[in-house]
């Protein structure tokens, strides 16, 4: 009972996450994947094994063929910054929802403005990187995994902050390595060798952080949720992101 | 991207054990992958993602095509495509083979001395 509950959870979740796939992909592939997807984990309930790190594995590397398949998508390539910026002001519906109808929901304008900056921002200079990738996917991969990482770097720091609490000043060293790394990019000239090094140096840089602030902040850091193991753990997070973004950077320019 | 000639650009991994999958018999997509699974000793693993990625675009290029849906009866009731071999398939699997016996052909004569992995 409990393994066809779980089953037809993960069904359920995966047939959503397909629909992330490009129209024309989504209506060849789709429903031969979907079935795949239900036979593997037939199989792996028949045999007793868990089905949640099955699906996980799944879920993964679904994920990583959308991005794929999406990159590979002529249509992308037709006023994309247009339909980011659509997308982006459908999404802020939600938190303009939240503030009329839900409790302790008060986004000011400044919180507006910041999402709207942070999100489209994202996903323009994402697709800027893309046109310049000439059909690299590699370059593609890699440049989106940084400004991912980087986006939600900036977003938990905004939100609650990962050194104490949101208020902690030293969350803006994480800024500070963010600016250097957007005008690294810049400077480099977006090329993918220089490139994967800015990667390893905002890695570097951003596994110092925590280190430099225990020395301004650490009663804070001890005292304030997630604790200092919580803050290193967090961090080593996002540079092992960025650590990877390097990797990928450094095979894209091999593949030039 | 430019596209690569099937016949003559070396295959991927996944491309080679999908082909060889189909070499004897058309499947459908789980089938591909258990015998994909058996072929390679589990060393080849994909998911459904890299799978019809992969199945996608041999399709784009020739190399299968998509055969009549049908049931597969050892598993449930529910009508499957299935894919089979292009001829243009078959020739790339074919290239593909002779590439490798060319290599080893080429490792076998080496002096034994150098080459240290017996074959």
């Amino acid at each position: 009972m409990a393994y066809e509950s779980a089953h037809n959870s993960y069904r359920y979740w995966y047939a959503k996450l397909l629909l992330l796939y490009p129209a024309p992909y989504y209506e060849r592939m789709g429903p031969g994947m979907e079935q795949t997807f239900n036979d593997l984990l037939r199989e792996r309930s028949e045999v007793g094994g868990r089905l949640l790190a099955c699906a996980v594995w799944m879920f993964v590397d679904t994920f990583v063929g959308i991005i794929k398949e999406n990159i590979h998508n002529p249509s992308m390539l037709r006023n994309n910054y247009v339909r980011f910026l659509i997308g982006t002001l459908l999404l802020l519906l939600v938190p303009l929802y939240g503030n009329s109808y839900i409790d302790g929901w008060n986004w000011g304008v400044f919180d507006f403005v910041f999402a709207f900056v942070a999100i489209y921002g994202a996903l323009a200079f994402f697709e800027f990187l893309r046109r310049k990738s000439a059909g690299n996917s590699s370059y593609s991969f890699g440049t989106g995994l940084g400004i991912a990482t980087s986006f939600l770097l900036v977003w938990i720091n905004a939100a609650v902050g990962i050194i104490g609490n949101g208020d902690n000043g030293t969350n803006l060293i994480y800024l500070i390595v963010l600016f250097y790394g957007l005008a690294a990019t810049i400077l480099v000239n977006f090329k993918a060798t220089a490139l994967s090094r800015v990667a390893f140096t905002v890695a570097a840089a951003v596994f110092a952080v925590p280190l430099v602030s225990l020395t301004f902040v650490y009663e804070e850091m001890v005292n304030t949720p997630p604790g200092i193991l919580g803050v290193f753990v967090l961090n080593t997070f996002f540079v092992v992101l960025f650590t990877v973004t390097g990797f990928i950077l450094r095979r894209a320019s091999a593949q030039r | 991207m430019t596209k690569k000639d099937p016949l003559n650009a070396p295959l991927t991994p996944a491309v080679l054990h999908i082909l060889l999958a189909l070499s004897t018999q058309e499947r459908h997509g789980y089938g591909i992958m258990k015998q994909v699974q058996i072929d390679s000793d589990a060393r080849v693993v994909m998911g459904p993602g890299t799978l019809y990625g992969s199945i996608g675009r041999m399709i784009e290029a020739g190399l299968i095509h998509e055969s009549e849906k049908k049931i597969d009866p050892v598993l449930d009731d529910e009508r499957r495509v299935y894919y089979k071999i292009s001829g243009l398939g078959q020739k790339a699997l074919a290239a593909e083979l002779d590439r490798y016996r060319d290599v080893v052909t080429v490792a076998k004569r080496l002096s034994p001395n150098n080459f240290a992995y017996g074959i």
